[in-house]
């Protein structure tokens, strides 16, 4: 009951009334929403797979990171401010919504992927990473014992230099998108109260 | 745009059985424009880095000819996933999309990202230039280079505007 207060209190807001009521503002609004996000979701789509090696090859994941990144983090902030005010013109029944529910749960678990990648794995992760299907062109020529090795080899290096990392959080992320766009068909219309 | 042809058009398009289905299918539009948003960020995401690259800040190290030969082709298969989702959203919604002001400045728009792209390819993919110097290299070249990149990012900007705005007009 007190958060359902607390967000009925964020919906009466000045700034919520605004945005629902205003002809404009809310497209605008989810316009920039959109923009941020999408580029956000490239750059660190493009990282997670260069890291992944699955793509960006030719280049060191270390330096496309030192790239990418900040535009990763400038892209999230307008996605969260505006994400934000999007979210107190429907309060109530955006977090009432569950497509809403799993997507902040995701942001959640991205974020602290993100956290344990950064201060455990980076290091390593970043020059070290290798090819996710690097031990298939192995079975064809080695025998099956050594190319057993190969791959417990590979999956153990998968493991201890972090690409899993990348690979949760490339996961998540289109996760992410699927849910947001599913919000749109899912939520109740605004009420006016 | 809107005249009678094109609205007699949406309303026959409308009618057909394949625009029909998919009016009463609970998932088609949802799943097709999650398919469409994700080609946006791509398409949208691999011109960002060719503008980048001419601008200077993205993969110096390597020749603009070859960033740009990489990622205009991500850009060529993106562009054919929204073309065949946005077959789909315009079979299902004809007069939503066709008949609707901001579709039409979207595709006007997608039109213009072409035509600089087109110009970027002429001026800056000429063989007797080495490219695997830096572009900051080529002072004269690198102005010319900025303003196109420029104008790209705000080409997809506005069609990512154009198409949001596509459920209010």
């Amino acid at each position: 009951m007190e958060l359902d207060g607390l967000l009925k209190w964020i919906f009466d807001t000045t700034l919520a009334s605004a945005v629902r009521e205003n002809d404009w503002l809310f497209p605008t609004i989810e316009s920039v929403h959109v923009l941020a996000v999408t580029v956000f979701l490239g750059s660190i789509v493009w990282v997670d797979l260069t890291i992944l090696k699955l793509a960006n090859q030719e280049r060191e994941p270390q330096r496309v990171a030192k790239e990418l990144l900040p535009i990763t983090w400038v892209m999230f902030f307008f996605a969260l401010v505006s994400g934000l005010v999007l979210f107190t013109s429907n309060a109530v029944n955006y977090a009432h919504n569950i497509f809403f529910q799993f997507k902040m749960l995701l942001l959640l678990f991205a974020g602290l992927n993100m956290v344990v990648f950064q201060t455990a794995f980076s290091a390593r992760a970043l020059p070290q990473s290798q090819h996710l299907f690097e031990t298939t062109a192995h079975l064809k020529t080695r025998d099956l014992k050594r190319a057993h090795d190969d791959t417990k080899s590979a999956v153990w290096s998968f493991l201890r230099s972090g690409q899993w990392s990348a690979l949760i959080s490339f996961l998540i992320w289109l996760s992410v998108i699927v849910l947001g766009r599913w919000i749109g068909f899912s939520i109740q219309p605004t009420f006016v109260s | 745009m809107r005249n009678a042809a094109l609205n007699e058009f949406c309303l026959w398009l409308e009618d057909t059985p394949l625009s029909q289905d998919i009016q009463v299918s609970d998932w088609i539009v949802p799943v097709t424009q999650i398919i469409h948003i994700l080609a946006v960020a791509t398409a949208l995401f691999s011109c960002l880095l060719i503008a980048l690259r001419l601008i200077g800040y993205f993969a110096l190290e390597q020749s603009f000819s070859s960033v740009f030969h990489k990622y205009t082709r991500i850009f060529k298969f993106a562009l054919l996933v929204l073309f065949l989702s946005g077959l789909v959203l315009i079979i299902g919604e004809p007069s939503r999309s066709l008949a609707n002001i901001s579709f039409q400045i979207k595709m006007l728009l997608l039109l213009g990202v072409f035509i600089n792209l087109h110009f970027i390819g002429r001026y800056f993919l000429p063989p007797q230039i080495d490219w695997k110097t830096p572009l900051d290299v080529y002072a004269p070249s690198n102005l010319y280079g900025k303003v196109l990149a420029t104008m790209l990012i705000v080409l997809l900007s506005m069609i990512v505007f154009a198409g949001r705005w596509i459920a209010y007009t």
